[in-house]
């Protein structure tokens, strides 16, 4: 799953690297500055913005996707949290499929369905918001004052 | 080569010889050797695509952050070369500042934006730093404007406002030249007069060199002033005498505005 958000990650990346100006790199080298200094002070702290939120938005993706997962790691039920990288997990949206299609009472269930669907929805929205909120955040400290 | 005999010994003195630039396999600048007093402001003319912007920038080897760039020949600053082996372009840019056409203070405050420099440099003693920048701001005759705003960010000041902010910058590092790459002509009248009156008194303590378009400017601010054209520097003299007593006719015809 990592490596599957990886592009999504790369590309905010590239893009809020890019999208800090050629000036400010010209004139931070005008000043004296080393090519590394130059990176440190002047190009990541404008492109972290647009990182975070790459960085977040690939995460609350990652949620969403089922199909790389199901055939790694996911596990139908498991009656314990997993402690190590390489134990199986369970799914949120997986969960959600096999609590509505594959119960056995779909009346005893649908409470669990329910709640189930209201986490992951509780989940997604909530990485996102954070996503925004950071993004708002970083660029109001560019743009006014402190 | 062109000479200024009288000050050619001032502090601040660039020694050009032979200089040319490529761009790839294309020759933006054919040799050029050229003595640029020290303490005087220095104009360099010429139509667009002349090869003054490129001269500019290969005096503080900014040329370098351009990709197929190529620069051959000697710029010595006060005797010490500026090109060659074993020699850091970045200490060459502490000495020899520049100002770019495009107004570009960091996303910072006033204060950081000044302070910028002199921490790259390892200035960090609070006093000192505040002093640096209260001097370099007076000297870009900004302090007056910003002195109740340096926690601000740069970003709200006007225009001409943050052009004397770059300037100002580059004047912290104390460096012994400045260079400036039309710095006035994305301002209005008033903003780009304020900026002629400060490019005049830093001639005192710095070695200007100023490439602009506007040939009113560069006589107005300038002690001697270059003619570039197609790569190649025409004539260099007294400000007074390119302006009123040209020898070559190709710098008549440009400042008659015959062409150009």
């Amino acid at each position: 799953m990592a490596i599957l958000t990886l592009p999504v990650v790369i590309v905010a990346t590239e893009e809020a690297l890019s999208a800090v100006p050629r000036d400010l790199r010209l004139a931070s080298a005008a000043l004296g500055a080393t090519k590394f200094e130059t990176i440190i002070r002047v190009v990541l702290p404008q492109a972290v913005p647009g990182i975070l939120t790459g960085a977040i938005l690939a995460v609350s993706r990652g949620a969403g996707e089922v199909a790389p997962i199901l055939f790694t790691g996911a596990a139908y039920f498991l009656p314990k949290l997993p402690t190590a990288p390489q134990d199986q997990f369970m799914h949120l949206g997986y969960h959600v499929y096999v609590l509505a299609t594959q119960s056995p009472d779909v009346d005893a269930t649908r409470p669990l369905l329910y709640s189930t669907v209201l986490v992951l929805l509780i989940l997604t929205f909530a990485l996102n918001a954070t996503a925004i909120w950071v993004r708002s955040r970083m660029r109001r400290r560019f743009a006014g004052a402190h | 080569m062109t000479t200024i005999q009288d000050t050619q010994h001032a502090p601040g003195t660039l020694t050009v010889q032979d200089l040319s630039v490529h761009y790839g396999p294309k020759q933006a600048l054919n040799p050029v050797s050229m003595l640029i007093p020290g303490h005087k402001v220095t104009a360099l003319i010429g139509p667009s695509g002349c090869g003054k912007s490129t001269f500019l920038r290969s005096l503080n080897r900014m040329n370098e952050m351009i990709l197929g760039c190529k620069v051959n020949g000697k710029v010595e600053l006060d005797g010490e070369p500026i090109y060659g082996a074993g020699i850091d372009p970045v200490r060459v840019r502490r000495r020899i500042g520049m100002v770019f056409q495009k107004s570009n203070p960091f996303p910072k405050s006033i204060f950081e934006n000044v302070a910028y420099g002199l921490r790259i440099g390892g200035i960090n003693d609070k006093q000192d730093l505040s002093e640096k920048v209260e001097r370099a701001l007076t000297q870009a005759a900004l302090w007056d404007e910003a002195k109740d705003r340096l926690g601000e960010s740069a970003l709200g000041l006007s225009g001409g406002q943050q052009q004397r902010l770059c300037i100002a910058r580059a004047l912290a590092v104390e460096p012994e030249v400045l260079l400036m790459d039309e710095p006035a002509s994305a301002l209005d009248p008033i903003a780009t007069a304020h900026i002629e009156e400060l490019i005049h008194e830093l001639a005192s303590r710095y070695t200007v060199v100023i490439v602009t378009h506007n040939m009113q400017q560069a006589a107005r601010v300038s002690h001697h002033t270059a003619f570039f054209y197609m790569g190649d520097l025409i004539e260099f003299g007294a400000t007074n005498t390119i302006f009123t007593k040209p020898q070559q006719s190709k710098t008549e015809d440009y400042i008659t505005g015959r062409f150009g």
